[in-house]
């Protein structure tokens, strides 16, 4: 038997797990990080959702009435013919005009841009 | 020799070694092809995890999408009984009831048991959480759970209900709607080293939860506030055991508010008794009394048995009739029908309901909606009674027409008089207005579409007309917002008494009416069980009704009209 053969074939299946092993554990970080993410993520989500509520409890009219009431202030609703109503004009804003070429590449990365990522896009 | 010998050992040797290995190979076969499902299904267990993933529980909004129930994360303590040594557990379960307020032996119990997972407390506070966490306790865990909160507090608590400590939906609209709200918990199945450990990256069998849709209700916040806030006034000037109030749309049935007495904070249900949490505009019936008369008017003008100027003797209030007498608070003499209903004469309206006939008038008590439920998208609706007319005694004729021997509920007085208000139609009272999903998309529009005319556009007119009149110069004249036009009917009931017959000192006070006129914005019908001393509708519930109407109808943004000023009466108006 040809020795540097073997010799070669041993040193191509050593790099080849080599290579496998690095992978498995290059996937097992990026979970990590990506738990770690995730995690993060849902951390802002229910911090977000307490802050929603304590938005909603200060603008809860029994609370809002109370601080009234300690202020000794009282509101009243206006008589309609005391109210004079403006009528507001959007402006529109001025979009800067795409080059062609960045159009293309924006139209070429949303084909690879994951649905969630493009459902985030959505979302904003 | 040595050869042959030679070969004899190496045969032995070789077949020894092949026995050893045939062994194996059985072996390996037994175990790798015979039990592979058994050995698969050991190491499955020990290595990989199942979790459930919970939904997040659907949000209740107002019309205006502001928030009135919602899901927070809070964490709740768990201990591993195992991981704790024996002479540490009583230390533990002491310091663990003083931050949580539980009996220490109650703890000391679970600490005690042989198993490896047990909860101390669910869904603790914050300040709880934060305490135990620098306390740093070995073998006590927290994981993260939904909790139900209702951040504007006892805000229409009826209408919303609660959700216990589950999430199930325990009370109103969230038991109601308990199927749209609760999601489809998800899973997610993940390998666990030897020391238990979760290995990310190796997930399978992942199926993402579907959080729960939200409702978007007709209630308007704002309304809901003021309502209650003359609801909870009225309730203790009063001295009454029970209070309702219901806002409606006339024409689309939609609920603005629905409000009641004695209530209760969802935040806290369990503190709260039965008897807060009953929603009574819906689950409670009562006599009517007086408010009822505009069914009896109504079915007699749109037969056409009688006309709006048309006389009647009203006896000088005192009728003999089925054998008894019937009596009026105030004696009246010849009035015209449209007094009968502003003066609230009992006389007159039974003069007309005799003209109308026992049948005609059970057809229309049932047209109205009667004796059956509104089918309004809360639990616990109750239809009230109406006898058929097979059962009527000799008096029913005399009774039924002012609002006795039938029991309604507060929902259904307030559809009969948008029947009026809306030009005839018996509309559908409901709550939720559509169901949408997290991503706002609309999963069901839950807005009824029908409707039924009941009586004449020119009967309804006609109607208009005359309750227009009780509260211009009749008994509802303490109804008359400022800057508006009204039309109600008030009512005095007495309530029966458990020895039989009806209480003298009793009554289930109301006021049903409409603003403004001409275009009606709203339906308000208030009633108080018991009021204390003052019991009539007129003194009672008509106040709150203008209270009411004039915030509501300028936060409505509701042009004023050009109203007659009319004197006040005294202060007790009777009907």
């Amino acid at each position: 038997m040809n020795l540097k053969s073997v010799f070669c074939c041993v040193t191509f299946m050593t790099f080849l797990c080599i290579g496998y092993v690095s992978q498995q554990t290059a996937i097992v970080k990026l979970s990590y990080e990506l738990r770690i993410r995730e995690n993060r993520f849902n951390e802002i989500i229910d911090h977000n959702r307490v802050l929603v509520y304590n938005n909603s409890s200060l603008k809860a009219p029994r609370y809002l009435a109370g601080k009234l009431e300690q202020n000794s202030r009282q509101l009243c609703l206006p008589d309609m013919d005391s109210v004079a109503k403006v009528k507001l004009v959007r402006r529109l804003d001025v979009q800067p005009v795409k080059s062609s070429f960045n159009r293309l590449k924006q139209n070429l990365l949303d084909v690879f841009i994951p649905k969630a990522q493009a459902a985030l896009d959505k979302d904003k | 020799m040595d050869k042959r010998a030679q070969k004899v050992r190496l045969s032995l040797v070789f077949i020894v070694f092949l026995v050893f290995l045939s062994a194996v190979l059985v072996r390996l076969f037994y175990v790798q092809v015979l039990n592979n499902d058994k050995y698969a299904r050991l190491a499955e267990a020990q290595h990989l995890s199942t979790f459930i993933l919970k939904p997040q529980r659907g949000w209740i909004y107002d019309r205006n999408k502001r928030v009135l129930a919602m899901s927070l994360k809070v964490s709740s303590v768990y201990a591993v009984p195992r991981d704790i040594p024996e002479d540490d557990k009583q230390r533990i379960a002491v310091e663990l009831s003083r931050v949580l307020g539980l009996e220490s032996e109650f703890i000391l119990t679970r600490l005690s048991k042989d198993k490896a997972f047990v909860w101390i407390k669910r869904r603790i506070s914050e300040e709880e959480h934060r305490e135990l966490r620098e306390l740093k306790l070995r073998g006590v865990g927290f994981i993260k759970e939904n909790k139900r909160h209702y951040p504007n507090q006892e805000l229409a608590a009826h209408i919303i209900g609660f959700a216990g400590v589950d999430e199930q939906g325990l009370e109103g609209l969230e038991l109601f709607s308990q199927e749209y709200l609760k999601g489809v918990p998800g899973r997610r199945a993940l390998l666990r080293d030897a020391k238990q450990r979760v290995l990310p990256g190796f997930e399978y069998d992942f199926v993402p939860p579907v959080d729960g849709h939200d409702l978007i209700l007709t209630i308007d916040q704002t309304i809901q506030h003021y309502v209650e806030r003359e609801l909870s006034l009225a309730f203790s000037k009063n001295n009454a055991e029970g209070g309702s109030i219901v806002v409606m749309d006339p024409f689309t049935g939609e609920i603005f508010a629905l409000a009641n007495r004695p209530g209760f904070d969802p935040n806290r249900f369990a503190e709260a008794e039965s008897s807060q949490r009953r929603n009574r505009a819906v689950t409670d019936y009562f006599e009517p009394g007086s408010t009822f008369k505009i069914i009896t008017a109504s079915a007699a003008l749109n037969e056409g048995r009688v006309k709006l100027g048309e006389i009647f003797d009203c006896e000088n209030g005192a009728y003999r009739v089925g054998g008894h007498t019937l009596h009026d608070h105030r004696p009246h003499g010849k009035m015209t029908f449209v007094e009968i209903i502003e003066k609230s004469s009992n006389i007159g309206t039974v003069k007309v309901a005799q003209k109308l006939g026992e049948e005609l008038l059970y057809r229309y008590i049932r047209r109205f909606g009667f004796g059956t439920r509104t089918g309004i998208d809360l639990p616990g609706e109750v239809g009230g009674f109406i006898r058929p007319v097979s059962q009527w005694s000799r008096t029913s004729i005399t009774a039924l027409p002012m609002g006795h021997e039938i029991t309604v509920t507060v929902v259904q007085m307030a559809r009969a008089m948008a029947a009026i208000a809306n030009g005839g139609y018996l509309v559908q009272p409901y709550v939720v207005s559509r169901v949408v999903d997290k991503q706002g998309e609309l999963i069901e529009d839950k807005s009824p579409q029908v409707r039924e005319r009941i009586i004449e556009a020119e009967t309804a007119l006609k109607m208009k007309g005359i309750l227009k009149g009780v509260v211009e110069k009749g008994t509802g004249r303490n109804a008359a917002p400022k800057g508006y036009t009204a039309a109600g009917k008030t009512g005095t009931a007495q309530k029966i008494s458990p020895e039989g017959g009806y209480s003298h000192s009793e009554f289930v006070a109301s006021f049903i009416g409409f603003t403004p006129v001409e275009n009606p914005r709203f339906v308000i019908a208030v009633v108080f069980d018991n009021p204390r001393p003052s019991y009539y509708g007129g003194t009672v519930c008509a106040p709150v009704f203008k209270n009411i109407a004039e915030n509501i109808l300028r936060y409505a943004e509701v042009p004023e009209e050009e109203v007659q000023i009319v004197p006040a009466l005294p202060k007790e108006i009777e009907d």
